[in-house]
Order: C-alpha cells, then structure tokens, then sequence
C-alpha cells in the first residue's frame, strides 16, 4: 500500500496499481473510454486526465497508464484538467454522427453520459463530418458502426488478449482510422458479444438485442448464467414499466456481471441467449394426462392427483429425480420432500446434459450450473437404480424436478421404452421438453428468472442469483409446489419458507457450506469450504476435489 | 450475406507468388529478424514489387508467412499510404504538395499533370499508364516543386518540363534527368 | 570552420567504400576500438554533440541511459524516417556519404554494447535504401561491419528496414512500432525505449545526421567538436534552405551560424522581386519567426528558445510576402491531418478539424469566432506538460497548459506553428474572415480545394 493525496484527502492505494482503477475504486469518479479493468492499459483516448506533482513541476497525465506511487499528489478537479477533459470530450464528438434518438447504445453510453456531465456545450463545430461506414455486419452476432467509434480500441484488445483470436484491428489513420476486420472473415469467435459489451458508445450493437427495446425500460437483476457449471455472473434484463403491461417480466438480455474469479467482464455468447428461456416455449399450466386424455387442470387438482397417485403406491414404489440443473435450495427441499414427505429413499441428482465444448477461457464441458453444489448434497442414488426399478415394477410413481432425461441425446429413446411399466410420471419443469410431454401430470415452474437460489460453480464459488420476475402465467415456484405437496401429504416441510430460509438449512448440514450465509456470499459469491485460492495453496487435494465430476452415485 | 465486410481491394483467387519471390521472403527476409512479425513490410514491398499491387489474396499469404493475424496485417496495410490495394499506372506520378512545394508552386504542377492526362488526382489514365497522386513532403524541399515518379525524384519543376517529363515517360528517353 | 558532415560530399566516388577509404574513412572506428566502449561514450558526451533529429537530447548522455544489466540484446535504430517538412540532409547525408553513417553505427554500437542496429529508411527513399544497402554490403566484405569486425571481438549486423509512407514513423517509438511490424504509432513513456524498447529491450535512437558527426568526434576528440559552435550547442549542424530564394540547398554550418546570413548569403537571398515575410526555422513544426525575428535569429538551440521557437531538424523555408499564412496554416494543417496516427483522440480528431476550419477560412467560408476557436483548439491539443515552454514568449495568456493530452508530440507539432501563424500574423486570418462570402454555405465544396488524394489505401473511409 502506498499513502497518495487526492484533491487534497490522504489515502491508501496499491503501490503499482493503476492510478485510474485506485481512484474508482474509492468512489472518485474519472471518466474513461479505454480504460478497461481485464484490458491491458491503451491509454488512446485521453479522457482520464488527472494533474499530477512532479519533479519537473505539475503535469496532466492519463491516470489510467499511471502507476500508483507513493507519496503521489494528484489533482482531479482544477479548471486546467476540466479544460483538458471538456477538450477531448469535444473533439470525440467532432466526427460522431450525434444520432442518439436512433442508436442502441443510448441510455447506457458513455459519450451521452458524459456530455451530460462534463460537457454541455454548444456545439462548436461548423465544419463538415468524416464519413464512414454504418451497419455492417461483421459477424454473425455484431454490428458495427464506424461512425459513432470512439476508436478506444477496447474491441481489438478483448479480441487480440482475451480470445486470442484477433479478428478485429483498426485500419487507417487519423481521423479516417476505422475498426474492421479482415475483408470476408467475420468476428465469429464464442464470444464476439463481449465486444459490444466493451464498446463504451453504440458501434458495436448486438444482433440480437438491437432494436428490441430501450433500455431505459429494462431492470437489471444479479443472475448466474446457467450454461455450464463455471456460472457467469450476469445481469437479466426484464422489461419493467408501467406502461405497456403486456411486456412486463419480458426477458431481453442476459450480459455479463464483472467477477474477477469467476469470468471477469465475459460471457460466452451461447449463454447469453439463455434469456429467452424465460419468453419462448414455457409451460403456462398444470397440465394432466390420465385416463381420458390430456386436459389443463387447476394447481389444487393438479397437487392432489400426486398425492392420490404416491398414496396408493406407497412410499416404496416412489422415486424422485431432480438434476444439477437446479439450485442448491430446490435440491435440498426436493431430496427432503421425497425422504421426510413421501417416504423414499430413492432419489437421485443426475447429469442429463451432454458433455460439451470446453476452452480455457470461460465454457466448461459439464453443461450444468450446480454440479458441485449436487455432490455436496449428495450422496444420490444412481438413475440407473431408479430404471431398474421401474423395469422390474418396483417403482410405479417417478417425480421429476429439472431433467429431461428422455430428452437426452442417444438414451432419450430407450429410456423411454422402459417407462411402460411406470403408472404415473409427475414432471415439475419451465418450458416443454422431451420428459415433459411423456409426464402424466405436468407441475409448471417458473424460469431460472423467477427463481431465487445458490448455485456452486466447478471452481466452489458459490453464488447466489436473485430473483428478476415473479412466476409467470400460471407458473409456481418449486418451493412453492415442494411445499404445497409435503403439506398435502400431511407432512409439511416446516421452517423452509423461501430461499433464505432453506439455504439457512442446508448450509448447517453440508459440511462444504458450513456456517456460510447469503450475507457472506453477497453479490460476488463466495468460496466453499476447502476450495478457492486459498485453499488451493493450503491443500492442493483440496483444489483436486474441485475439478467437477459428473454427479453420480455412491 | 456470403463477404461479411466486404474487401475494398481487389480479389484475386489465382493469386499465386512467384517461386522466386517466396524464395526471396522465406530466404532472405525473414532471418533479417529476430521475430517474423518485423518483415510484414519487407515482405508487403516483395509482392508488391512482383505483382504491382496487393490483393487480399496476397494479404493473406503474408499473414501466414508472418504468422500474424490476417486483421493485423490488413490494418499495417492501411496505416501507410504506399501499398496499392488495387491496381496502378505503370508510371505513379506523385505530386508533392506539402509547404515549400506549395510555396513554390505545385499546383500548377497538379494542373498541368490534370490537364494533359485528362484525369483528376486519385485516377489511373485510361491506358493504364499513369496514375496521378498528391503526397506529402517527399523530404526533397530544394527541389520544390518536385515529383515522385516510381523511385524518381524530379525537381525543380516547371508546367514545361512536366510536358518533357511526360513525353520522356511514354517514349522510353530520358532528356529529363531524375534528382539524386 | 571544419566541415564534419559534408567534408565528402563534392569528392569523387564519396559513395563507395573506396572514395570513404580514400578519405580517412573508418579511422574513427579504429580509434573507438582503441578505446573501451565507456571512453566512447565519454568522448560522446564530452563532444556535447545533441541530436539532430529535432529534439536536441545529448546524445552520450542519451547512450548512457540503455539499461544494459538486463541480460538482453541492446538495439540500435537509425532514424532515416527524414519527413520533417523542410528537411532533406539526410537523403544528401545518404546519397553523397553512406559510410560515414555507417561508421558512426558501428562507432555508436561499439560504444553501448549493440550487436544489431537497424536503419529505418522511410519507404519513399527508394534509391537511398538501395544506396545503403550496397554500402552496408561493401562494409561487411571489407570487415568494417559483420563477425569479428576488424579483427576485434566486436560484431555488428546492421539491417535495412524500409518504411511505407508514414511522417509519425519519425517519433522514436512510432518508428519501434512499425519496425516491429505494427502500425507506427508512438508508445506510451514509461518506459522509454533505453528500457523497453525494440522487442522489448533497451534500444536507443538516433537520427542520421547525429551519428554522422560520431566518427569525426572520435578522430579529433570530443573536446574539438564541443569547441566549435557555441557553450551549449556545439559542433556543425546541416541546414536546409527551401523556398523562393535563390540557392536552395542543404548548407553545413557551425551552430550559432546567424540565420540572416544562412538566407542571404549562403542561399542567395529571396528570388527577384520577393521579400521574406516569415520563416520557418527547423521544419514545419516549429513556431515561425517574422521576418524581423530573423534578423536576430542565430541558429542554435538556445537562440532559438529566446525566440519562443526551436531549432528542431534544421528544416528553414522562407516564405515570400506573396504566400498567404493562412493558406500556409492550411497546408500544414493538412499534411498533420494527414499523417496523425490516429491513437489519441485530441491529436486524431483536432488535426482534422483545425484543418477543415482553415479550409473553409481561406475559400472564403470563414466566421467571426473562427480564429479563438481555432487558438481553443490548438490549446486543446497541446500535449507539452512540463520544462522550458519557449512559447510563452509569443502565446500570450497560456490556456493550452496541463499537457498530457497525448501520446507524443505530433499533435503539438501540429498546434505551435497554427498558434504562432495566428498570434504573430493576425490581421491575414481576419482578412480572410472579412472577406468572407456569405452566398457559399457550409458544406459546399470550393473548386481548387480538393482534399488529399492517393492511390494508396484509404480503405474503409471516405471524406465527403
């Protein structure tokens, strides 16, 4: 730490670090295009000025490309520098098409914000505008739009530094500098998205957000994507106004939620298209397919055939089966709705997800958010256990929670042609799948939007996703529908009212969780026990564990 | 939308380089650097010599002996105002026009150079042997107003002697004697 | 007055090692090699030889700082990028005596421990580079360059590297940059090149005409150069003459030389019927001097800077009292336009605009408030923070203070002639805006005017 002076107030600062990154992150505010915290420093666009105190007497420098030293003297607010700063935000704004009312971008551009607070002007420019090109598509989720460029280079840097994959540079020069790629080859790496993110003005849009909706209509919720078990942290986008009432709870976007030991700033663009889980395809009712044939039902009767069903085969000849896929919460109020509530010992937590791309940035093979969490809730049962059993006629009733086991590739069908036997299959899932429409009794949930819970991702972080909308249509929460089938069932879970609650419980049971609180895991998460850096170099077996496995039984 | 962005060079398929000038890259050129990187321009000046100008065909070609990205390369490309995406005259008449070429008359330099081609500044006569340019300061002041033609530097000019100069450059003679 | 650069020039074969060896050429190595390379560095900064190239650092001193307890290779880059408007000695430097460049390379890597110097030759010396190229060839056959040269321990590869049209290639670091394959855009300090600079290691930079005057230094002493010119800016230094005077040419002169006399006398005086109105000392960057500034003007760094002006790259054009300044203004404003790199915005986006706002004065489009926005933005651009500021003497009421609004200096250069062509000839530029035609409306184009055109690549966009 080094002892620094800022605007005459003494603090402390990482010797090292960058002057820029040490004053935001004590609450000064300098405005920035280039400087980006999981870029390597530019320092293009001249925007952070700060004065300094030198040897060679007072100097402005960019506070970004400056390193903290201590003893430094640094001036953020003299008129010399807010000169200097309304200068380069002008001169950004000599060639910008100003097309606000038109461009994506507005309402969260930084170039719109900080005219607002550092400019002002009247527009001094009586000169003509360099012209470039608009809307191209430079790859098969990107726009981009030379002229409103702020040429901050943060797009070629994420493209050259994080992907590797350098698709982007900027041509030319001087003003007639232009952002492209090579002429035919497209920015088409996973996570060409992350470009627009970066982009600090509206050049770079995103193919699928563009036009969809302003954003100034849209609440951010603190989410974690669950693509894969490394569990981005993310921001949903929900529509939510008081006007046009049909759109309310809408999904838009999901983008990435800085986390430094998680994904930094990035998320894969496959994932980010997980928002439209929450529109397209959702299941609206309960639905029930006994005899006489499939027809919408009311929760009550839709609740009370299950429990009919489970009743008159006896805790026995049920079993449940719930997936990674769900959070830490509804395993834990699940596993304890089939052994305190039904009576079964019979569940199981299994993978259903095939194994997929994995790199070393950010995508894991292991398609499912919660496979840690699911071991340390663990020990399962097998699905190969539960199968059998239904071969042989032992099991007559299979609840399902969040696993689309028919739908899985390659064993979908002949898992399917062993569930002849099987009396009732009862499926509690969000949108229609596979599993779902061979079920005799659907239980709609909400979207992973409208749940709130914990998720452990494959390093042991564990993080928390909120809740971004209430359950939608017809829709309940699973603790909602755990809960109102144990009371049916005349035993009732008791004390595991809502997420907080049930975490409060579990977290006192999994010795990996022990003791930790949703306080603790805040907005960032936390380490599990045993796992992290610092556990890593304390035990390596440790950081061994780590690595996720597929859940299996015990 | 089978381009992406489109290429505003030319496009030429066939592109192949002579075995003597890859030969001359791979050979000569590269072990000139510690680091391969370094030769993109040595080795855009080597096509260039051989085909004229560069294609993106030719563009990538380089890419891969640089074993850098094709985007890097292309942006090196367009920073510097001497390689020819498309095709030029066989004679580059390049007109200085910064300071004292200005002071000492260039413009009517670029006129006369306008007027006796029939072509504007940035345009390749029909022929495909001459193609006008404006430049900046070609570091040859004393010899304001001067031209660049190819590797010449010619100098002090006058509206006449660019008359000469032209009719030295279709006929092959040399009464006008290139500046050192 | 000892002629140090240009002794060689007028002699027969100068270019060939033969007419260098018929000279006394590369006795300055033999004695560098009798010495250890600390004594050659000494004799350097005895010698208070400063560089050439427009800044005007000791070059011993600038020796001194390569870090050489890295462990890595030192590079050596020769500064051949000469584009400095009105500057052309080092193409006569090249054209008329390679090897003297050569051997003040060799002389110079000797001296700071460099195994391999490159020349960085701008693209539009085609005839030099190949000039330099033969010399560089003849020079490792006669064992003046190459393994073991002259029977020493010591080695040298020396390598010519070939620009592409790029003025900014100039500044040192922009010059790393492209040499390194990139565009050649300058590079943040820290660190500086004598620290991280070619691939990373220490490399130093000097321009042509600086490593010229080495081998005569170390074969007459550091003490005979620094007799010559005056206390602080010693020795020769070349100056070029362009513009309407008789004689325009490149004259090797003893620092402290009167400017007055350069013009008059040595370049002929103004052509028939022409007055000098102004003068541009040391390339197009520099502030300009009045015709009344010359009379007192000697040309050394330090006169210089009492003028409010600088010495730079020696680069002088007399401008006649029949060329505007503000078509001057506009023609410079458009070859910086032209040639800004592009990285920092203040330089990207103001040298475009400063030069479409003297566009429009000069056509006759001009409005009241024009020339204070144009001296805004100027202010805006400078990027010189701290030590002597010679434009205070002329600038009146500094609002362009602060500094750091850019990578390098270009944009500087780009601000300080604009500045001082509108402080010091004022009533031109208001001229221009009282005659202004009301009936041409912004936007419109003017005939005559037409912007830069090349058949080199502008890809991607377009001016309208």
């Amino acid at each position: 730490m080094a002892k620094i002076k800022v605007d005459g107030k003494e603090m402390e600062a990482p010797a090292g670090a960058s002057l820029l990154q040490a004053l935001l992150d004590r609450g000064i505010f300098v405005p920035h295009f280039c400087y980006h915290p999981d870029l390597p420093v530019d320092g293009n666009c001249r925007q952070c000025l700060v004065e300094l105190e030198t040897p060679k007497g007072v100097a402005g420098v960019i506070s970004c490309a400056t390193r903290v030293a201590e003893g430094m003297v640094v001036r953020t607010q003299t008129p010399t520098m807010e000169k200097a700063r309304r200068g380069v935000l002008e001169f950004l704004l000599v060639n910008h098409p100003v097309d606000c009312p038109v461009c994506d971008q507005a309402g969260e551009c930084r170039l719109q914000q900080y005219y607002m607070t550092y400019g002002f002007h009247q527009s001094r420019v009586t000169v003509e505008k360099v012209h470039k090109n608009k809307t191209l598509r430079i790859g098969p989720r990107v726009i981009l739009d030379q002229e409103r460029c702020v040429l901050c280079s943060r797009c070629v840097r994420f493209t050259r530094h994080v992907t590797k994959t350098s698709e982007l540079a900027i041509g030319g020069r001087g003003d007639h500098s232009f952002i492209t790629t090579f002429p035919g080859q497209p920015l088409a790496n996973k996570y060409s998205v992350c470009t627009v993110d970066v982009c600090p003005v509206g050049a770079l849009t995103d193919l699928d957000f563009r036009f969809q909706c302003r954003v100034w209509f849209l609440k951010p919720t603190d989410t974690i994507c669950h693509g894969c078990a490394r569990g981005c942290n993310a921001v949903l986008d929900t529509y939510s106004h008081t006007t046009m009432d049909g759109l309310q709870g809408t999904a838009y976007r999901l983008r990435p939620r800085r986390n430094p030991e998680v994904n930094k700033s990035w998320m894969c663009d496959e994932g980010r298209l997980l928002y439209r889980e929450v529109n397209e395809n959702r299941l609206r009712e309960p639905e029930l397919r006994l005899e006489g044939g499939a027809r919408p039902a009311a929760w009550e009767e839709a609740l009370d055939s299950v429990v009919e069903k489970v009743k008159a085969a006896g805790p026995a000849a049920v079993a449940g089966l719930c997936s990674p896929d769900g959070t830490n919460e509804d395993l834990f109020l699940f596993r304890k709705l089939m052994v305190e509530s039904v009576g079964t010992e019979l569940v199981s937590a299994e993978s259903w997800r095939q194994p997929g791309y994995e790199d070393d940035i950010l995508l894991r093979a292991d398609k499912h958010p919660n496979s840690l969490g699911a071991q340390f809730l663990g020990p399962w049962k097998g699905l190969q256990e539960i199968l059998s059993g239904i071969e042989s006629g032992r099991v007559q009733v299979l609840i399902v929670l969040h696993n689309d086991f028919l739908g899985m590739a390659g064993d979908g069908p002949a898992v399917r042609a062993k569930l002849n036997t099987l009396k009732t299959l009862v499926v509690l899932d969000s949108r229609r799948n596979p599993t779902v429409d061979a079920a005799h009794v659907v239980l709609p949930t909400g979207s992973f939007a409208e749940r709130e819970g914990t998720y452990v991702n494959f390093q042991g972080r564990v993080q928390r996703a909120a809740r971004a909308v209430l359950p939608r249509w017809g829709a309940k929460s699973e603790t909602e529908i755990l809960r109102g089938l144990a009371e049916k069932l005349g035993r009732p879970l008791e004390g595991l009212s809502n997420a907080m609650r049930i975490w409060e419980h579990l977290a006192s049971s999994v010795p990996a969780l022990a003791g930790i609180t949703y306080q603790e895991i805040g907005k960032m998460g936390c380490w599990a026990r045993g796992y992290g850096p610092a556990a890593a170099t304390a035990a390596p077996a440790a950081a061994a564990a780590a690595q996720t496995k597929p859940v299996a039984s015990s | 939308m089978a381009g992406w962005l489109e290429s505003s060079g030319s496009i030429d398929m066939a592109f192949e380089l002579s075995e003597k000038t890859d030969k001359r890259i791979r050979e000569e050129i590269l072990p000139r650097y510690p680091f391969k990187k370094s030769a993109i321009l040595p080795v855009l000046w080597a096509i260039q010599e051989e085909k004229g100008h560069l294609c993106r065909e030719a563009l990538l070609y380089a890419a891969q002996v640089v074993e850098q990205p094709p985007a890097h390369v292309y942006s090196v490309l367009t920073f510097y105002t001497m390689f020819f995406q498309q095709p030029i005259g066989r004679f580059h008449l390049q007109v200085c026009k910064t300071a004292s070429c200005e002071i000492m008359g260039c413009r009517q330099i670029t006129d006369r150079l306008r007027q006796r081609l029939g072509i504007d500044v940035g345009q390749t006569t029909a022929d495909g042997l001459f193609t006008l340019s404006q430049v900046e300061c070609l570091a040859a002041c004393e010899l304001a107003p001067m031209i660049q033609v190819n590797e010449d530097y010619y100098g002090p000019l006058t509206p006449e002697k660019v008359d000469e100069l032209l009719e030295d450059l279709k006929s092959g003679r040399q009464q006008v004697k290139p500046c050192l | 007055m000892p002629l140090i650069i240009s002794a060689n020039f007028g002699r027969p074969n100068s270019d060939t090692l033969a007419g260098y060896l018929a000279n006394g050429g590369y006795e300055g190595l033999k004695k560098a090699f009798s010495l250890k390379p600390g004594q050659v560095m000494d004799e350097v900064k005895k010698s208070g030889l400063r560089g050439r190239g427009g800044a005007g650092f000791p070059t011993g001193v600038k020796w001194s700082f390569l870090d050489t307890k890295s462990g890595k290779p030192i590079y050596m880059c020769v500064n051949a990028d000469e584009s400095e408007p009105g500057t052309f000695k080092d193409r006569h430097i090249i054209n008329r005596d390679p090897h003297l460049l050569l051997e003040g390379i060799a002389i110079a890597c000797y001296a700071v421990g460099c195994r391999h110097a490159f020349i960085y030759i701008r693209g539009e010396f085609f005839k030099q580079a190949k000039i330099l190229e033969r010399a560089v060839a003849e020079a490792v056959a006669g064992n003046y360059l190459g393994e073991r040269i002259l029977g020493t321990e010591f080695s040298l590869k020396v390598v010519v590297h070939r620009g592409a049209g790029a003025y900014i290639c100039g500044e040192e670091t922009g010059l790393i940059n492209s040499l390194e394959g990139n565009k050649g855009q300058p590079r943040i300090k820290p660190p500086f090149p004598a620290v991280s600079g070619l691939y990373g290691c220490p490399t130093v930079v000097n321009n042509v005409e600086t490593l010229a005057a080495v081998p005569w230094i170390l074969r007459n002493g550091g003490e005979a150069y620094a007799k010559i010119g005056t206390p602080k800016s010693t020795g020769t230094k070349m100056f070029c003459v362009s513009g309407p005077v008789r004689n325009p040419n490149w004259f090797e002169k003893d620092m402290g030389y009167p400017l007055r006399d350069l013009l008059n006398r040595d370049a002929g005086g103004m052509c028939e019927g022409l007055k000098l109105k102004a003068c541009i000392p040391g390339g197009s960057s520099m502030p300009i001097l009045t015709a009344d500034e010359v009379e007192k003007a000697n040309l050394d760094y330090e006169s210089m800077n009492a003028l409010g002006s600088f010495l730079g790259s020696g680069g002088i054009v007399a401008i006649p009292h029949t060329f505007s300044m503000v078509s001057l203004a506009r023609n410079l404003a458009s070859f910086y336009a032209h040639e800004s790199c592009g990285q920092c915005t203040p330089c990207r986006e103001g040298s475009g605009w400063v030069h479409r706002l003297l566009v429009a004065i000069e056509a006759g489009r001009g409005r009241p408030g024009d020339l204070e926005l144009l001296h805004d933005l100027c202010n805006n651009m400078r990027a010189w923070a701290t030590g002597p500021q010679p434009i205070l003497k002329w600038i009146g009421k500094d609002e362009g203070l602060g500094g750091g609004k850019t990578i390098c200096v270009f944009s500087d250069a780009l601000a300080w002639p604009i500045q001082s062509y509108l402080v010091k000839f004022r009533s031109e530029f208001e001229e221009a805006i009282a005659k202004a035609r009301p009936s041409v409306s912004v936007g419109q184009v003017v005939p005559g005017h037409a912007e830069q055109h090349s058949a080199g690549t502008r890809a991607g966009a377009s001016v309208h």
